[in-house]
């Protein structure tokens, strides 16, 4: 056959079909090209913001123009309207629903003022509010509070921001906790902003930059609803992770670095204070078990006409059983309700008692030292008591515990028992060395005013100095 | 010259189509028009669409909210996207179909003529249902749902396992607005880079008792 540059050239007509079918070929393949870059953009800008959100951008509002449904039901966390059988959105006075606590705080800002903890857009305004931050505090204190604390750490410094006085910085953080707190600015991926978390992974050996989507679900509430302390003088926010994530492992983190939260104030006994361990708690329990993140019941999905977003209005799960236990349980709402209330009875029952050994045991130590017992015969009874105290309060510090992890707590709250039990044993001994062989009186604990003069604290004092401050100080921090 | 089979035989399919002379430039214009269709290829995601991959899905981000909801729904770990919307008897019959609706769907989002609210083709409900019954005979075999399909259906003798297990796959919501802001698994930074950088600038000055 005769090559085609020769038939073109015998046909002309040929030659130009050639070239313009060549042409409409490369055309269709430029603009398919030209469509997949242009789609695949679109799916990148798909959400078009109408505010730029700056890099540490603290003030909520600003992203709630991008985001309203996300910021609205954020906003909803104001609401202390959802009471459930023991918790709620409320505020709850703890001291006045149980004084024990007073007692057993004795000698710690605890036994001054301690509210459950409500909604996230309280915090600022709840922390100057309480009675714990009249006595001297350190800036860590604001750590978890706000979503000004990523900018002002960014401006001073982490060391230098936790070094600081509480008061000093308290005009820099003015907004509650917030969208920066948890999400990047530009693409609302989900991300740390606190650098404890980060480098309690380190200390571990774990990189959290490897965490699954779904673990982030979890890790940025790990943030701050986890067990932590001040570290040294500079008050270093530090989680007491290195040896492991149960109550007994930080523990003996503790008992080794030789950290001490506070000196009790009967039994000077050397206490240490644990507060919320929500996260550790929760990863031991089922429902973490079967790959649930906190996000999966306290934000669970909202439908609003065909949309479908997560509820930024962290409550209770309890306040939306259809959304949050349903969609996997396909009990009534009762039953469910009813299932949560027998495991928070129940565990309140065990921690009751637990708590009933562990006033016993520090009034029971102050009565060994105004018998004249020596340091030497008391530090085995006290180590105890700091033992049992810790692991009783690990469980009560967690509000969600019964839930979270009901085998878990109630396993702590046995050991407690065991090691509140074996302090009074020692006691018992002490005192019987001591000329000391009748019971020691318990007082009258029934109500918080009670407890707080029989630990030597004027609640009603305390108030008014803080009202003082909130008229001059606060008012000086201006809005 | 001398050479390979093949070699001789490319050289003479190119001696017959291009003249002496125009050799040079036809090789460079060939070599842009297959160096754009490579490219092509390659932004689509082309070699993506060979595997079982789920994320081969949502190259097209009119998928992500059908991505999203199923990524949080109770197949996740269990079924691809594949497993259960294509034909899975044998692997002509899922090549095909994949070529087939694949290139619809490749047609329709080119040409932007997707709906709002994308709802399964007969074709593919009967494959999906094919699927559910495919994975889950023995449960439903002592109630002979195994005989439902897509005829069954269409003569009243049944109903679609999904017509009442709406939340298994990817939910009711079908519309394109349903997950607005959707996450595709992309590998984002898990930690603020602004708190890396002061981590890492704090460690340099020499912390205080850490």
């Amino acid at each position: 056959m005769k090559p085609v540059w020769q038939i073109v050239g015998e046909r002309p007509w040929l030659g130009w079909l050639l070239f313009l079918g060549t042409v409409a070929a490369v055309f269709a393949v430029g603009v398919l090209s030209a469509s997949l870059i242009e789609r695949k953009r679109e799916g990148r800008l798909a959400f078009q913001q109408s505010v730029e959100i700056g890099d540490l951008e603290s003030d909520s509002s600003v992203w709630g123009r991008n985001y309203p449904r996300e910021f609205e039901t954020w906003q909803k966390t104001l609401d202390g309207s959802f009471e459930s059988k023991h918790m709620g959105s409320r505020a709850i006075d703890v001291l006045a629903l149980d004084p024990r606590w007073v007692v057993l705080w004795a000698g710690y800002a605890f036994s001054r003022d301690y509210n459950q903890a409500r909604g996230h857009m309280h915090a600022v305004e709840d922390v100057r509010k309480t009675l714990r931050t009249g006595v001297p505090q350190p800036g860590t204190c604001w750590s978890c509070k706000s979503s000004d604390v990523p900018r002002v750490m960014n401006e001073m410094g982490v060391a230098n921001f936790y070094k600081a006085k509480w008061e000093e910085l308290g005009p820099k953080i003015k907004n509650p906790i917030g969208c920066l707190d948890c999400h990047d600015p530009k693409t609302q991926d989900l991300r740390i902003s606190r650098p404890a978390l980060v480098e309690a992974f380190q200390e571990r050996g774990e990189d959290i930059g490897k965490a699954r989507h779904q673990e982030m679900r979890s890790l940025v509430c790990a943030q701050c609803h986890v067990e932590y302390y001040f570290k040294g003088e500079g008050k270093y926010l530090t989680f007491p992770w290195k040896k492991g994530f149960a109550a007994e492992d930080m523990e003996a983190y503790y008992d080794e670095v030789g950290h001490t939260d506070f000196v009790h104030a009967l039994s000077k006994a050397p206490m240490l204070k644990p507060q919320h361990p929500d996260w550790e708690l929760f990863q031991t329990g089922i429902h973490a078990q079967r790959g649930l993140a906190c996000a999966d019941c306290h934000m669970p999905y909202e439908v609003e006409g065909g949309m479908k977003f997560s509820s930024h209005h962290v409550v209770s799960p309890l306040a939306n059983i259809g959304q949050t236990c349903a969609v996997c349980h396909r009990e009534s709402e009762d039953t469910l309700r009813q299932n949560v209330y027998e495991r928070q009875d129940k565990l309140r029952e065990m921690l009751s008692r637990a708590q009933d050994a562990l006033v016993a045991a520090h009034i029971e130590a102050k009565a060994a030292w105004d018998a004249g017992a020596t340091e030497a015969e008391m530090t085995p009874a006290l180590t105890a008591i700091r033992h049992a105290q810790w692991r009783a309060d690990f469980v009560a510090a967690s509000g969600g515990a019964a839930f979270h992890a009901p085998v878990e707590s109630a396993r702590l709250v046995t050991s407690s028992l065991d090691k509140a039990a074996e302090a009074r044993l020692l006691l018992a001994r002490i005192l019987a060395a001591h000329h000391v062989t009748q019971p020691v009186p318990l007082p009258d604990l029934s109500t918080k005013e009670k407890a707080q003069t029989f630990i030597g604290f004027d609640f009603a004092a305390e108030r008014a100095k803080k009202e003082e401050w909130t008229k001059t100080v606060l008012e000086s921090w201006g809005k | 010259m001398a050479g390979a089979k093949r070699d001789v035989l490319l050289f003479r399919f190119f001696h017959f189509f291009v003249p002496p002379g125009w050799r040079l430039p036809v090789a460079v214009a060939a070599g842009v028009f297959f160096g754009i269709g490579l490219a092509v290829f390659h932004v689509s995601g082309g070699t993506s669409y060979l595997s079982a991959n789920s994320e081969a899905c949502i190259n097209c981000h009119l998928m992500s909210p059908q991505f999203a909801r199923w990524s949080h729904a109770s197949h996740r770990d269990r079924a691809t996207c594949i497993e259960c919307h294509l034909p899975q008897q044998n692997a002509a019959a899922t090549w095909m179909e994949k070529a087939n609706s694949g290139l619809r769907h490749m047609l329709v989002y080119t040409l932007r003529r997707e709906p709002f609210v994308i709802r399964a083709r007969q074709a593919s409900s009967d494959n999906i249902q094919a699927n559910c019954v495919r994975c889950h005979k023995a449960r439903i075999d002592t109630t002979h749902l195994v005989t439902v399909d897509g005829d069954a259906v269409r003569h009243g003798d049944g109903r679609y396992c999904w017509q009442c297990h709406q939340a298994v796959g990817h939910g009711k919501l079908n519309s394109l607005a349903s997950a607005p802001v959707s996450l595709l698994p992309a590998d984002y930074p898990r930690v603020a880079p602004w708190l890396t950088e002061l981590l890492v600038r704090e460690n340099q000055a020499g912390k205080v008792d850490r």
